[in-house]
């Protein structure tokens, strides 16, 4: 048998335990760790006006965060400048939002996310959210739950409306993959402050980088139907009563008139667009839409296969209307977060379309709808 | 002395192979490789991919088949046996040097990658003390030892494919689209940048003494070529419908860029982790290029092996001072990419002829002496 070399282990573990000195240390304690970025641009000088939101680790800290107003060119030089005014070294190993003021999301914001592309160090699942003010008087708004800091409350905040669906996802590498498309826009969750807190507003439609419209809560509804798909979707439509006339409960009396409010949650969708005729410019889409009633205003027996066909079938009007709506809203705005250009492009091989054919293309488009809706389920009544 | 004899316990099994060789072939060019075939084949890159793969596999089939015309000996000594000492020696000085290259091309992309995603200011020489520390710990061990770390770093890897889980969610299908845009010519390229990361099969040209099964080699070796080109084909297609166009053509490692949306609740930032992992996935390609190294310079200069380690140890080391950026590393890739190529797959098909006429010869005096 061999004898066990205890000298060479011995060695070893000297060079092992020894060598952790050859690469430079980021003691937590010492780090200032970035959560949230908001930029603004000063009109008369032409910087940019950083808003940095910071985090320390460190238990004896009661707060640990604070916010710093630096300025500079570039984005490293705002985080470095916000370095002189804190003790501590600033990273951006954990940055989770960045926030554009209106005075830059009307001027383009490409320019500002080059260096997080660049840097390794940056997560490409950080969100890009654009707000409807000064994202410095944004950014102080001081009620912003249980959240540490303001930064990890927009990053919350952000979170749990795309998780419920409310709002079309844009994180940086999201973004960045619909800015490169030819054809497709990117869209940006539009922040405000109420009652000095901060809350998503609507969802903005960029052309390439600038912002150049929003769309309502309600809107966003249509527009991520063909854009995205649903898995628990919720909305919620008014309908004529007089049209179910015959199939309402006797006793029920309301107030509000001749409408007739239905909710439906649990919405699964998937949609299809295709080209018709390239030439004519002519779309179609087709909408699948499955769900549950989950509130009515008024007591239908829904149980019968005719009030059911109905609702359904107004349903699927109203969405039709809706998304005609939407859709005339972006040719408008000439900005295309559906992504019809990029299922033309498809059409119409060697000859790469590029934004700029595009934006003159999109406002001419014929766009059908077909939707169809299930409703599958009507909770525990009937 | 052409012919090798190697001692039984020394010699390895065909079915090792399978793996060795396909660690051979995947190293730190796949993390940049989608991007690369896509700036010249677009999303007609597997097109591409597939073009090189039946080319790959001939030459596989070109390789085994000279092997085969002589038994038990190496590239060395198949050129020393056909055009006399000299041709042979000075033929595999050229792939030891083709080699080195290689070797240095691994490590200092490795440091770059280290550098660019962990540790900007961490010294190279450090690193690449820790690497070679490992390939010497390797080589010494002998051709087994060489052939079993490969393995069992191969092993220590290959679930990061299961990470592609993430990025496949997030693919978009109209990144495919439309589909046979490119020209042929664009595609040949494709198939070309291809080629430059599929090489590393040229170390069945030295392995194949040690190898214990002959008849089963054949089978393995396309069979490892074949586990390689999938796994390839896999990474580009994921990043050609994880990214938009604009966005991959920008990315230098889109393998490597992918990795960033995979988020743990208790790991947060995957990339940092698949970076240093990423050592696992070249330290086989270092250990088997150095043992190639050291074994065919022991057979031309006739030392013994362990000097040519050291020596080679030493170089490395040196040389990787002057590969400190970007420009020069690109440099030093292409090059060997561009060598490679005609060592890789062109020098085979050259000695088909002569493997041929010695079949046929050997087979006529077979039949004169009946």
């Amino acid at each position: 048998m061999r004898k066990t070399n205890y000298l060479g282990i011995i060695f070893s573990l000297l060079i092992l335990i020894t060598s952790t000195s050859c690469i430079e240390p980021n003691i937590i304690e010492e780090l200032g760790i970035v959560t949230a970025y908001g930029f603004d641009q000063n009109e008369d000088t032409q910087e940019i006006e950083g808003t940095v939101v910071l985090y320390q680790f460190n238990p004896d800290i009661t707060d640990a965060s604070q916010i710093i107003h630096s300025d500079g060119k570039t984005f490293d030089t705002i985080r470095s400048n916000a370095n002189k005014q804190s003790g501590y070294q600033i990273v951006n190993g954990q940055l989770q939002t960045i926030l554009f003021g209106p005075s830059i999301s009307e001027e383009g914001i490409f320019p500002y996310l080059d260096t997080i592309e660049r840097n390794a160090a940056v997560s490409d699942m950080l969100y890009v959210a654009v707000a409807d003010q000064p994202t410095r008087d944004l950014m102080s708004a001081s009620n912003y739950e249980e959240a540490p800091n303001i930064g990890i409350y927009l990053h919350r905040l952000i979170e749990t409306a795309v998780k419920n669906e409310v709002i079309i996802s844009s994180t940086f590498h999201e973004f960045m993959r619909s800015y490169f498309r030819a054809g497709l826009d990117p869209v940006v969750p539009i922040l405000t402050v109420e009652d000095n807190k901060v809350e998503v507003n609507s969802i903005g439609a960029m052309q390439d980088d600038i912002l150049v419209g929003t769309y309502s809560m309600d809107e966003i509804f249509y527009a991520r139907l063909i854009r995205d798909r649903f898995k628990q979707g919720r909305t919620e439509l008014t309908m004529d009563l007089n049209d179910f006339e015959g199939y309402i409960a006797e006793y029920v009396h309301d107030p509000r008139g001749d409408e007739m409010h239905v909710v439906l949650d649990q919405l699964g969708s998937t949609a299809t667009i295709r080209v018709v005729d390239i030439d004519a410019l002519a779309f179609e889409v087709d909408i699948k839409l499955d769900g549950r009633v989950i509130e009515l205003s008024h007591r239908i027996n829904l149980d019968e296969p005719e009030p059911l066909h109905k609702m359904e079938r107004e349903v699927e009007r109203q969405i039709e209307e809706n998304l005609t709506k939407v859709v005339e809203k972006s040719q408008e705005l000439n900005s295309d977060i559906f992504g019809f250009g990029t299922k033309y492009n498809n059409r119409t091989r060697g000859q790469p379309l590029t934004s700029e054919e595009w934006r003159d293309l999109f406002p001419n488009i014929e766009v059908d709808y077909n939707v169809s809706v299930e409703i599958k389920r009507f909770g525990i009544v009937q | 002395m052409a012919q090798l004899q190697i001692p039984l316990d020394k010699k390895i099994k065909a079915v090792y192979l399978l793996i060795v060789l396909h660690t051979m072939q995947i190293g730190v060019g796949i993390a940049g490789y989608p991007r690369l075939v896509y700036l010249e084949a677009g999303r007609d890159s597997w097109i591409s991919i597939i073009i090189a793969a039946i080319v790959l596999h001939l030459t596989i089939a070109c390789i085994v088949f000279i092997l085969n015309t002589n038994k038990d000996t190496d590239l060395h000594g198949i050129l020393t046996n056909w055009f006399g000492s000299f041709i042979g020696k000075s033929i595999t000085v050229v792939f030891i040097v083709y080699f080195f290259f290689m070797f240095l091309s691994v490590m200092i992309n490795y440091i770059e990658f280290v550098q660019v995603f962990i540790f900007p200011q961490m010294s190279p020489w450090f690193i690449t003390a820790a690497l070679l520390t490992l390939v010497l710990y390797a080589v010494i061990g002998g051709v087994r030892i060489a052939v079993g770390t490969s393995i069992v770093f191969f092993f220590g890897a290959i679930w990061m494919v299961g990470l592609l889980y993430k990025p496949i969610t997030l693919i978009d299908i109209d990144g495919y689209l439309p589909m046979f845009e490119s020209e042929p010519r664009a595609i040949l390229e494709g198939a070309k940048v291809t080629s430059f990361t599929i090489l590393g099969f040229e170390l069945l040209w030295f392995l194949y003494p040690y190898i214990h099964d002959k008849s089963k080699v054949n089978r393995f070796s396309q069979l490892a070529m074949a586990f390689t080109i999938a796994m390839i084909f896999t990474v580009t297609m994921v990043s050609i419908g994880f990214f938009s166009r604009g966005q991959l053509e920008g990315k230098i490692w889109p393998a490597l860029s992918m990795m960033k949306v995979i988020s743990f609740p208790m790991f947060e930032r995957f990339d940092i982790l698949a970076v240093a992992l990423w050592m696992i996935i070249i330290l086989p390609n270092m250990i088997l290029l150095a043992w190639m190294i050291s074994i065919s310079a022991k057979r031309v200069f006739g030392w013994k092996q362990k000097y040519f380690l050291y020596l080679l140890v030493l170089i490395a080391f040196i040389c990787q001072y002057q590969f400190d950026n970007r420009y020069y590393v690109n440099m030093l890739t292409d090059y060997v990419g561009q060598v490679g190529l005609y060592l890789g797959f062109l020098f085979p098909f050259l000695l088909l002829p002569f493997a041929i006429f010695k079949r046929v010869k050997g087979k006529n005096k077979a039949d004169a002496k009946n």
